[in-house]
């Protein structure tokens, strides 16, 4: 991997955080940067890497990133305990953009959410406008009946044949019927769950006030989890609202919800991977042509610190989704 | 936060690594090179590693990790992934512990196929571990790779509403194929080899250092291949352990993270 130069990073209250800034090397890094963070408890890499590979693609589309952990989980340490998930994950989300700009001038940011990331990064998006575009992998769902009565049939249908029917069926009862402790969620540690309802007020809400913003959204939904979609089917009720049109969906039938498979990465890099690109380059109509900074063109892995000079600062414009 | 994450390597394989200081007034003379296992194993294990590394810092054992090329947040594609240059990464891990550390006795702690590559690296003369601790070490590929392949074929039938059947009609139809990938990873072709060639007659120990073989009560395999060596004189020792870590599941509630029965008995082993 020539063509990017990656820095290991401590950062947060009390340096707690750890993750890598990714920049491309041999051109002018768009004035948009990429946030990951972690899926659930899984290591900074994500399921299987592929937020480092999500990086690299990134990379060499000129867009920089930041990959981390939050507090707590892989590299990173628990800063803080008396505040709930949530808020830590938004200050810790907000503390890799200060980050960002403090090193490389960028102030707009797009942030990769997946399952669980997805609410961190829904919340930081609403309450920081920096945050320019989202990414949300296998979020909240709010499929119809129609929807979910054509996934129930069809699961029934492939349940003779399926090897795992057994054990999901096991599963199921024991958590609905024998609810043990270590089945529940941690309070303040993982997120706890909300009802549906609740989480659809505040889905549709901050959905609106986004798009209102103009900020770009992508929706994605991966076959695994959701089986079938005729038309933006996990939207449900606000498959009509006008948010519902100005964001991009997709269901990705062929991707499972951890990524397992190189097929399912391969089209969540292709998928993910262009849109971030798009939105990054699409904001910066006055870049830097290549070769404009020299530090941008020489800067290698092992110099001191050649990030500082390298940035100029972005105009303040809004996004317009492409 | 007592750890130092950075780069280190010759430019063109730079790797990626956390070096843990010693505690304030507590340096002792031995340190410690974690060696992580391959592909999910590796991701599976990383927060444990991390912990350990952190309570062997406390007591005044210097510790680094890091990444393979092409693995975690080292640089590289999974696709360059092969033996021999994950072998020559560990040696320039010891040499920038050696660098970061002088004079102290550098411990090797594998796990899985991180354990394999300790053994590999170990007898080759380049970096010379005081000490070996080989935590379940794959000692035979096509086995190894038959699990993941295995592992990965459960994942998505487990992910899946509705299975890929495709998957698993292959293992049963070829059920001796190396896997193209597993559980999210690449395997390339050049590893792939790699792993059906790798036996146990391919892992001679040598008797430059002392060696502990941590696996579970179940595993002759391993109890044999050490037995081996002890009948060619080698220092080695065989000690059995039985723990709650899952090697390639994700974290689900009842498969512990960081379990403290194995974190305990990793520390111990470097007293032993």
């Amino acid at each position: 991997m020539n063509d990017m130069t990656q820095y290991p990073v401590q950062f947060g209250p009390g340096n707690a955080l750890m993750g890598m800034i990714t920049i491309p090397m041999y051109r002018a890094p768009a004035d948009v940067a990429c946030l990951m963070l972690n899926m659930g408890a899984n290591h900074r890499v994500g399921p299987r890497r592929i937020n480092v590979k999500l990086a690299h693609v990134l990379a060499a589309r000129g867009v920089s990133s930041l990959r981390f952990d939050l507090g707590g989980l892989g590299d990173s340490d628990a800063s803080d305990s008396s505040s709930d998930l949530q808020t830590r994950a938004v200050r810790d989300l907000r503390a890799g953009m200060d980050l960002l700009e403090g090193m490389l001038g960028i102030r707009k940011f797009a942030i990769v959410g997946m399952c669980s990331g997805v609410e961190h990064a829904m919340t930081t998006a609403a309450t920081d406008t920096r945050v320019v575009a989202l990414s949300l992998f296998d979020g909240y769902a709010f499929p119809d009946r129609r929807s979910r009565w054509e996934r129930t049939l069809r699961r029934a249908l492939a349940a003779p044949a399926h090897p795992s029917f057994a054990g999901k069926a096991k599963r199921w009862l024991q958590r609905h019927l024998l609810p043990s402790h270590s089945t529940k969620p941690l309070p303040g540690f993982f997120a706890e769950r909300k009802p549906p309802e609740v989480n659809a007020v505040w889905f549709g809400a901050t959905m609106r006030r986004l798009v209102e913003r103009k900020v770009a959204v992508q929706l994605l939904y991966s076959g695994s989890l959701h089986v079938c979609d005729h038309d933006r089917d996990q939207l449900g009720p606000f498959r009509s609202e006008p948010f519902a049109q100005a964001v991009q969906y997709e269901f990705m039938r062929d991707a499972d919800h951890t990524l397992c498979t190189v097929r399912g990465q391969q089209l969540f890099l292709r998928s993910v991977g262009g849109w971030v690109a798009a939105c990054a380059v699409g904001t910066s109509p006055e870049r830097r042509s290549p070769g404009t900074s020299t530090s941008t063109s020489t800067s290698t892995s092992t110099s001191p610190n050649p990030l500082a000079p390298v940035v100029e600062r972005p105009k303040h414009d809004a996004y317009v989704p492409q | 936060m007592n750890a130092h994450p950075f780069m280190f390597g010759p430019a063109s394989r730079q790797l990626f690594g956390v070096f843990h200081a010693a505690g304030d007034g507590r340096p002792g003379t031995t340190t410690v090179l974690v060696c992580p296992p391959f592909g999910q194993e590796g991701l599976r294990t990383h927060r444990f590693f991390k912990v350990l590394a952190e309570r062997l810092a406390r007591s005044g054992i210097a510790t680094l990790r890091f990444d393979f090329h092409g693995a975690g947040d080292s640089p590289g594609d999974e696709s360059e992934g092969e033996l021999d240059g994950w072998r020559r990464d560990l040696c320039s891990a010891h040499e920038e512990l050696r660098r970061r550390v002088p004079g102290g006795r550098i411990v090797w702690v594998g796990a899985r196929l991180g354990a394999t590559l300790a053994v590999l690296a170990a007898r080759n003369g380049r970096c010379d571990p005081s000490r070996l601790v080989l935590w379940e070490p794959v000692i035979d590929g096509r086995r190894y790779a038959r699990l993941l392949r295995e592992h990965h074929v459960v994942a998505i039938d487990t992910t899946f509403c509705i299975p890929d059947l495709v998957w698993r009609r292959s293992l049963a139809n070829d059920p001796g194929a190396l896997p193209e990938e597993a559980l999210g990873t690449l395997l390339s072709p050049t590893l792939r080899t790699q792993l059906g060639a790798l036996v146990p007659e391919s892992l001679p120990l040598t008797a430059l250092h002392d060696t502990l073989v941590l696996t579970g009560p179940d595993d002759e395999h391993t109890a044999q291949w050490a037995a081996e060596q002890q009948s060619r004189h080698m220092p080695v020792r065989l000690a059995y352990f039985q723990h709650r870590l899952d090697w390639t599941s994700d974290p689900y509630p009842n498969s512990a993270m960081v379990p403290a029965d194995a974190l305990n008995r990793l520390q111990g082993a470097l007293h032993e």
